[in-house]
């Protein structure tokens, strides 16, 4: 597997593209707190959300919780709390995410159902 | 009763994450005022709900796009449509299975079950989630940066801290990518495990 993790190292468009798109989801990731922000009349401090939003996530990704339950609302509360948030508000935004993100089970069963079903068909 | 180290190593790897959790949640509870959460809930209108799910939606077409850009570089063919869907069910089996690695698992079983290169399929993931790391890294470092010149000097160590880990991964990167550093690194940790 190392000599195509290599391989694919040494492509340095498809490096340079990938990470570009990396920014991109970084940045769609971020605009998501943004409605519900909005709607909590919160200012928004776009500027700093886009900072340190993204260190929540990578936090997640450190620690050994399955879909980071609970470690993820708190870190995205201090990261709000940041971003000049006040934390049950943040908290207000960070269940209402985990509740969105919950519902898309229901879009994603379907896809698997659906990918259980090709393959299936395709054997 | 005594444990033996590896059943205690066991005991504390399998109930160490549900502790964690545990301990923040107890933490929030102690911290935050529930009652003022609970009443922002009122304040947030169905429109603002509606919009974050449609963004989250993007989010996963785009994580999807970039793998599938990635698979496409090592002549793993996929249309958008069938990694989206894998991308998505992935993300099922990721919250059914108690294992943060359980979706990247499922992909790379998932395709190579119907003949693609496993290692190739494994490599995308494993780049994958090294870039993403760094593009988290290097966009906090850009943003603090700039937050830190408007005056947010509060958030100096916080930038401090980030651009080193920006740093430490770069390099790490750049090793693991080189073969040379790679098998040099390799033969250091064989020595190690000999001792």
């Amino acid at each position: 597997m190392h000599n195509e993790y290599v391989s694919l190292g040494k492509g340095g468009r498809t490096l340079g593209v990938f990470f570009s798109l990396s920014i991109v989801n970084q940045l769609i990731q971020t605009l998501m707190f943004v409605p519900v922000l909005v709607s909590l009349d919160v200012p928004v401090e776009l500027l700093t959300l886009i900072a340190v939003l993204p260190l929540s996530k990578a936090f997640v990704q450190l620690m050994p919780i399955p879909a980071g339950l609970g470690v993820a609302e708190g870190s995205q509360v201090v990261a709000l709390s940041l971003a000049h948030v006040a934390p049950a508000q943040g908290l207000a935004v960070a269940l209402v995410l985990r509740a969105i993100d919950l519902s898309m089970l229901l879009p994603a069963g379907i896809a698997y159902a659906a990918d259980a079903w090709h393959m299936r068909r395709t054997a | 009763m005594t444990l033996s180290p590896s059943t205690r190593a066991a005991l504390l790897k399998r109930w160490a994450p549900w502790i964690l959790m545990a301990l923040v949640v107890a933490l929030m509870v102690h911290f935050l005022d529930l009652h003022t959460t609970l009443a922002a809930f009122n304040d947030i209108e169905p429109v603002a709900v509606a919009l974050t799910a449609a963004l989250f939606l993007l989010d996963r077409f785009s994580m999807a796009y970039k793998w599938n850009f990635l698979l496409r570089a090592r002549n793993c063919r996929l249309s958008h449509w069938a990694a989206f869907r894998i991308y998505l069910a992935s993300g099922f089996v990721g919250y059914v299975i108690p294992a943060s690695v359980g979706s990247d698992v499922f992909r790379a079983a998932r395709l190579s079950m119907t003949g693609r290169s496993g290692s190739s399929v494994s490599a995308t993931i494993v780049l994958e989630r090294v870039l993403g790391l760094l593009a988290i890294l290097a966009l906090s470092t850009v943003g603090l940066v700039l937050v830190v010149l408007q005056g947010r000097h509060d958030l100096l160590p916080l930038l401090g801290a980030v651009g080193g880990a920006l740093c430490i991964g770069t390099v790490l990167t750049a090793v693991s990518m080189s073969t040379r550093l790679y098998q040099m690194l390799r033969r250091m940790t064989a020595r190690f495990g000999d001792n």
